[in-house]
């Protein structure tokens, strides 16, 4: 018997799937590297909350990837002794998936928005906590893709536009059209699971990866100067 | 008018000042190349000091300031910093 997935997709997606989400991991992990180091360099705390945010992501991704292999290969987890443990063990990791993940947009959003003081934050954390949650209460990812979706609409994006507005450099559009093309993402997987279409996450899938390489082909041409 | 310098243009300028002097300046140099007050100055020159960027050397009995290798580093990575933070405009 296999591991009853909660994620509406088809079986032949989820080995380049977790291909995706490797490839994402990694990127977030090389921008989140060096605006660790610009924070080194500049003492600016802001590029260290950004290196947290997109190391929470990328950190999220990572148990993504685990859980993808749960649904994949679960007969060669048997160091966990049966299926509702490993049920458990699957879960547990989408849980963790998206609650780093929509930590790590929160406080994006929260940088964007400047919003400051310990109650606003720890109120939209909880809502990333609660989202998480939903995904094992509800078995769906659409609270997850909501909210992911709103702070990109309400918070980041509008940031992002002003800045490239503000400095219209190739730069900043590249980022600009990154967390544009997410929130179309998060678009598709809220549609997929209202019609059940997994043309659409199939498609969500394709934007979000193009999304991570407009960052990284933005911290390529930082890197070349 | 002009726009209000960041805290890593100002230690860009106070670096490059110190370059464009041979690597060593003299404080009253740097307090009018760098362009701020005297307690202004000595902030951003303390943090160059914890951050080994400058040193504070003695030239026959007169005070004067040394950029370092990190100094020089931080110089040639400026770019880079300053594109990244354009891009993220944090």
């Amino acid at each position: 018997m296999a591991i009853n997935d909660i994620i509406f997709r088809p079986t032949w997606f989820l080995g380049i799937e977790s291909l995706f989400e490797i490839i994402s991991m990694i990127i977030l992990l090389l921008v989140s590297l060096y605006s660790y180091k610009v924070y080194k360099l500049s003492n600016n705390k802001k590029y260290k909350y950004l290196a947290v945010s997109f190391f929470s992501i990328g950190i999220g991704f990572l148990f993504k990837i685990l859980s993808d292999s749960i649904v994949l290969y679960y007969d060669r987890f048997t160091f966990i002794d049966n299926l509702f443990r490993l049920s458990y063990f699957y879960t547990g990791s989408l849980i963790l998936f998206a609650f780093l993940a929509l930590s790590g947009y929160v406080i994006l959003a929260c940088l964007a928005a400047k919003v400051k003081g310990r109650r606003k934050i720890m109120s939209l954390l909880g809502i990333a906590f609660l989202c998480a949650i939903l995904v094992r209460q509800a078995r769906s990812f659409t609270f997850f893709y909501f909210f992911e979706f709103v702070l990109l609409i309400v918070y980041i994006i509008p940031y992002m536009y002003d800045n490239y507005k503000h400095k219209k450099n190739k730069n900043a559009y590249l980022v600009f059209l990154a967390f544009v093309l997410l929130a179309l993402s998060s678009l598709f997987f809220i549609a997929m699971s209202a019609y059940n279409l997994q043309q659409l996450y199939i498609g969500g899938h394709f934007i979000s990866l193009l999304a991570y390489i407009m960052l990284l082909v933005n911290l390529t041409l930082v890197l070349k100067k | 008018m002009n726009e209000r310098r960041d805290k890593l243009k100002i230690i860009y300028d106070m670096l490059a000042a110190i370059q464009e002097k041979g690597g060593k300046i003299k404080p009253t140099h740097l307090l009018y190349k760098s362009n701020l007050s005297h307690t202004k100055m000595q902030l951003y020159l303390n943090e160059l000091f914890t951050k080994d960027m400058v040193k504070e050397e003695l030239n026959n009995s007169n005070k004067c300031y040394t950029i370092t290798k990190n100094g020089i580093k931080f110089l040639e990575d400026y770019k880079k910093v300053k594109e990244f933070t354009d891009s993220f405009g944090f």
